[in-house]
């Protein structure tokens, strides 16, 4: 059972517990993904870096984040 | 040369019709590393008809782990990298027009660069050079097949102008990290695996199937493996300044 602090989020695949109200800026931080061209998608939609600070996670949310690489 | 190309013919989605449109078609490599490279190898082989390679390094040592094109004697021999590559390419297909440019893409030769051809590859290797070349892209109208690599993962973008997100719309804040690419790990099979694809994505554009062309952006992940497809509504044509035709990077004009 979760608490009522905390949510089950998917990120990257793997099944999180984090807290309520997590922002996906706060979540980018947590897990040390710091690339500022990070790609953001949330249960299938991108997510634009401008709202990053105002998008807060719910319980269920789906968060894909991508590395860009930039090598050739 | 009988039957040179008979067994990609067969594939039915390309046939004759196809390797006949791609004998009339040219594509821009820009860089032809280990993206670049291999893609302009692969397409070479295909039988496309031209092939204009923009480059303006020298292969080295830590090179020749991943690009295909250049071998122990050119680095020994000094020659540029677009150099030995035509001289290779020429060697697999002398039906291919190659042309070699040995010069960087920058503001004021980047759509002189990219001109008169079906569709760009980006063999680059850092954040700001791509973006000029998306801005390039989208100006001439031009289809832009993206890819980058870096440590064992990489990423492909198919950019139809004015009929999806470019680059830019995907990564709103390009930029390279502090140290640059140029340093960074890569491995070999990481940079052949996305320029496969790169090509593969290219080849449709020219044999006239662009209705199965990439849309979404693809993360590629071989280490662990594991391929995502982001295929986002709501990231749509028209939502970032180069989209728009607000260049940063071009010349006014």
């Amino acid at each position: 059972m979760h608490s009522p602090q905390e949510i089950s989020v998917v990120v990257d695949g793997f099944a999180e517990r984090l807290p309520a109200g997590l922002s996906l800026a706060a979540l980018i931080l947590r897990q040390q993904a710091q690339h500022k061209d990070l790609v953001v998608e949330l249960n299938g939609r991108f997510v634009h870096p401008r709202d990053y600070e105002t998008t807060l996670l719910d319980q269920g949310d789906r968060v894909e984040l991508i590395h860009p690489a930039f090598g050739g | 040369m009988d039957g040179r190309y008979a067994r990609q013919e067969r594939f039915g989605p390309w046939g004759q019709a196809g390797q006949e449109r791609l004998r009339r078609a040219k594509a821009v490599v820009v860089g032809i590393g280990g993206l670049g490279g291999t893609a302009a190898m692969l397409l070479a082989r295909a039988g496309l008809g031209g092939l204009r390679l923009v480059d303006p390094d020298y292969p080295a040592w830590d090179n020749l782990h991943r690009q295909v094109l250049f071998n122990e004697q050119d680095v020994l021999s000094e020659r540029s990298k677009v150099e030995a590559a035509t001289t290779y390419l020429r060697s697999l297909n002398r039906a291919v027009a190659v042309e070699p440019r040995q010069e960087a893409l920058q503001p004021d030769n980047a759509l002189e660069l990219l001109a008169g051809c079906d569709v760009v590859l980006d063999g680059l290797d850092s954040a700001a050079a791509r973006q000029l070349l998306n801005e390039a892209c989208l100006k001439l109208g031009i289809p832009l097949v993206h890819a980058g690599v870096t440590q064992a993962q990489g990423q492909l973008l198919v950019v139809l102008p004015g009929q999806g997100p470019c680059l830019r719309c995907w990564f709103p804040r390009l930029s390279d990290p502090p140290q640059g690419w140029s340093a960074g790990g890569v491995i070999g099979p990481a940079a052949t695996c996305l320029a496969s694809l790169q090509a593969t994505e290219a080849l449709k554009l020219l044999v006239g199937a662009q209705e199965q062309v990439l849309r979404g952006l693809l993360a590629v992940e071989l280490w662990p493996l594991r391929f995502r497809l982001l295929d986002s509504p709501g990231n749509q044509a028209g939502g970032c300044p180069a989209c728009r035709g607000e260049y940063d990077l071009l010349p006014v004009g």
